[in-house]
């Protein structure tokens, strides 16, 4: 596995920084981002179910394996020198879960979150999801 | 011949015995583990040991010889033993400080080592029919 293909909802803010923070990250695997729901996306993934990706975070190794929301997250950690032993404890049974439902719960509520906004103040009104 | 004299040659027949005592400990251990990370590769593990170990006596004979000296006066057995004792107290930790900070820097190099072969640590939601069109894929 050396590419990773990270597929996120680029009208989203919290979704933009993330990726932003992730491209200066050192790391062991390359990693390529492609906004969900864009041509680019359907061209290079015909077979990925195309609606499903602005709900989740879509992960695609250059090995056809497919990582969705929580397990996305974990694996953009994987690839990073820092992170990887990061997301190798996450992945512990006792954590998994914990670590997903998280994930859902910032997923959804990316758009809405004074929270979050506060974590990641921007200049822009993030746009809200459409979950 | 002095007191102090006796007590400055016990001092450096000690503290270099246990020097090359803790030296060969780690020599001789570090090898195996160095010879595990570096994947059986065993001129490279015994280079590299090779070098902890010169360095770490180049340290540990650098101090004991600068701590040698007393201003003391070494009168009497009893003083004589006295500071001697103090002075390998000082080695014995300087030595272990040593010992500590090789195993830390042992330690490290496994843990970056294991990290760079540790596979994907979470199950696919799914695999695809095809590999990504434009790239490489199988």
């Amino acid at each position: 596995m050396e590419r990773l293909t990270v597929l996120y909802d680029a009208r989203c803010m919290l979704c933009r920084q993330v990726r932003a923070w992730l491209e200066v990250q050192p790391r062991f695997v390359e990693i390529d981002f492609m906004a969900a729901r864009s041509e680019r996306a359907a061209n290079r993934f015909p077979t990925l179910d195309q609606d499903r990706l602005l709900d989740d975070l879509t992960v695609v190794a250059n090995d056809r394996m497919v990582y969705r929301g929580g397990k996305a997250f974990v694996m953009c950690l994987w690839a990073l020198r820092e992170y990887r032993g990061l997301s190798v404890r996450l992945s512990a049974p006792h954590m998994l879960p914990l670590a997903e439902a998280s994930f859902r719960w910032v997923s959804k509520n990316r758009g809405r979150s004074r929270f979050l906004r506060r974590l990641f103040p921007t200049d822009q009104r993030p746009i809200r999801s459409h979950s | 011949m002095d007191t102090v004299v006796v007590m400055y040659l016990s001092y450096v027949a000690l503290s270099v015995g246990l020097t090359i005592w803790v030296a060969q400990t780690l020599s001789k251990n570090g090898r195996v583990f160095l010879v595990d990370v570096f994947d059986g590769r065993e001129d490279l593990a015994n280079s590299i040991n090779h070098l902890l170990v010169v360095g770490f006596y180049l340290i540990n004979l650098g101090y004991v010889t600068l701590a040698l000296r007393t201003s003391e006066a070494v009168d009497t057995t009893r003083v004589a033993v006295e500071v001697l004792a103090f002075k390998i107290g000082l080695v014995l930790l300087v030595l272990g400080g040593m010992h500590f900070m090789n195993m830390v820097i042992f330690s490290k190099i496994r843990r970056r080592r294991r990290l760079e072969d540790t596979p994907p640590p979470v199950t696919p939601d799914e695999i695809l029919a095809h590999g990504p069109l434009g790239l490489g894929g199988t």
